[in-house]
């Protein structure tokens, strides 16, 4: 009996083949090479003096020492500027609640003119005055506030403002306290 | 007339003229005092606005001589008192936010924080100088029982007698120094930003002290 030929794949077949293996052997390389035949690494979750960083989409983490450090050299000196010089008695009288004796001053060493503005608060949202320009080496002796207050003594916040000489820009601004008296 | 009569007339104008006499005496024993309070003027100068930097990252930055980390910067600004009265000190702070900045009411530390929080303090001292020679010594970190420690929110916190100062001659002065200070969260959600931002507003009450009794 004759022996059967041999079954031979055709070229189109054999082509495949070569083309299945290779992109095996593709894949079988690159997932070789990510993880190296290490374990993962791990990312240290506890140590909280090492800082993580969270990044987010184009955004850049801020890490620019550079900027920091001019930030911190314009602060420190900044804080050798002159401050605002003032003058009074922490102590105003009153009546009627609405016209109060007082000393608030603009010493005349002062550089600038300045207005007064007296709040209730502390948040400075409740205004009960406005003065006009005050010149160095002038002094309010009297406010009328916009509205009386009721018998007794409050706590009020004066916000000195110093104007340059244009007289509409802001130089500086302080707060201080007054206690405002009212008596019958 | 009779020496009777001439008696009588002359005791007459006596009794008359002893009882004019109270009436003048009356008004011219009178003293008026008008009193008046003379109230010391208060001459301090304050600074007006300072500057506070965020280093959430703890990258070093060179301050004086010194590498520090520190998570809150402050340069410490001063408060010049001329005054002819000692004074007492009281403050009243009120913080202020930007951005995703948010308040902490209690240190950071080593908590892991997701927020954007800042825990930061005031803290005052007296000074012999204004140009950081003479500084107190800053404490190394809050302290809730401290009195000269402020810590800031955005609700308006006062504490009463922070420092007192003795009076001065007027033509020299004496300083009541502050700055700020804390730390803040290193790991939040949403990255630090340049618009993240914290701040303070301090309203100073100055209160005359009468002063020591010389021996």
């Amino acid at each position: 009996m004759d022996a059967q030929p041999k079954k031979r794949l055709s070229p189109l077949t054999l082509v495949l083949i070569i083309i299945i293996v290779l992109l095996l052997a593709v894949a079988a390389f690159l997932a070789v090479s990510k993880f190296g035949g290490k374990e993962p690494e791990t990312e240290n979750l506890g140590d909280a003096s090492t800082p993580l960083i969270g990044y987010e989409e184009g955004v850049t983490v801020v890490d620019d020492a550079g900027a920091l450090q001019k930030a911190v050299d314009d602060m420190y000196e900044k804080a050798k500027e002159e401050g605002v010089p003032i003058e009074y008695q922490n102590g105003a009288s009153s009546t009627d609640g609405e016209n109060f004796s007082c000393y608030i001053a603009n010493p005349a060493k002062a550089d600038y003119d300045i207005f007064l503005t007296i709040f209730s608060d502390a948040e400075l949202t409740d205004q009960l005055y406005l003065s006009k320009l005050i010149p160095p080496g002038s002094a309010k002796r009297e406010v009328k506030l916009d509205r009386p207050l009721s018998p007794g003594t409050h706590r009020v916040y004066v916000v000195y403002t110093q104007v340059e000489d244009d007289h509409a820009t802001i130089h500086q601004q302080v707060v201080v306290t007054m206690d405002f008296t009212v008596t019958t | 007339m009779s020496m009777k009569k001439i008696v009588s007339a002359a005791m007459a104008l006596a009794m008359a003229a002893s009882l004019t006499v109270p009436a003048f005496a009356t008004a011219n024993n009178t003293t008026d005092i008008t009193g008046t309070t003379q109230a010391p003027a208060i001459a301090v100068t304050v600074p007006a606005t300072g500057a506070v930097t965020v280093n959430p990252y703890k990258m070093e930055v060179t301050v004086g001589s010194n590498q520090v980390t520190d998570q809150i910067i402050s340069a410490p600004m001063y408060v010049t008192n001329t005054s002819d009265v000692p004074l007492v000190f009281d403050v009243t702070v009120t913080g202020k936010k930007e951005g995703n900045a948010i308040f902490s009411t209690t240190p950071i530390g080593t908590k892991v924080v997701t927020t954007n929080s800042v825990f930061m303090y005031a803290e005052f001292g007296a000074a012999t100088a204004n140009d950081g020679s003479g500084d107190p010594t800053w404490a190394a970190a809050y302290d809730s029982k401290a009195t000269n420690q402020v810590a800031i929110s955005e609700r308006s916190t006062t504490r009463k007698a922070v420092v007192e100062l003795a009076a001065t001659d007027g033509s020299t002065a004496n300083y009541l120094a502050f700055k700020l200070a804390g730390d803040a969260s290193s790991q939040p959600t949403t990255a630090w930003s340049s618009a993240d931002k914290v701040g303070a507003t301090i309203a100073f009450t100055f209160t005359a002290k009468a002063a020591a009794a010389t021996t």
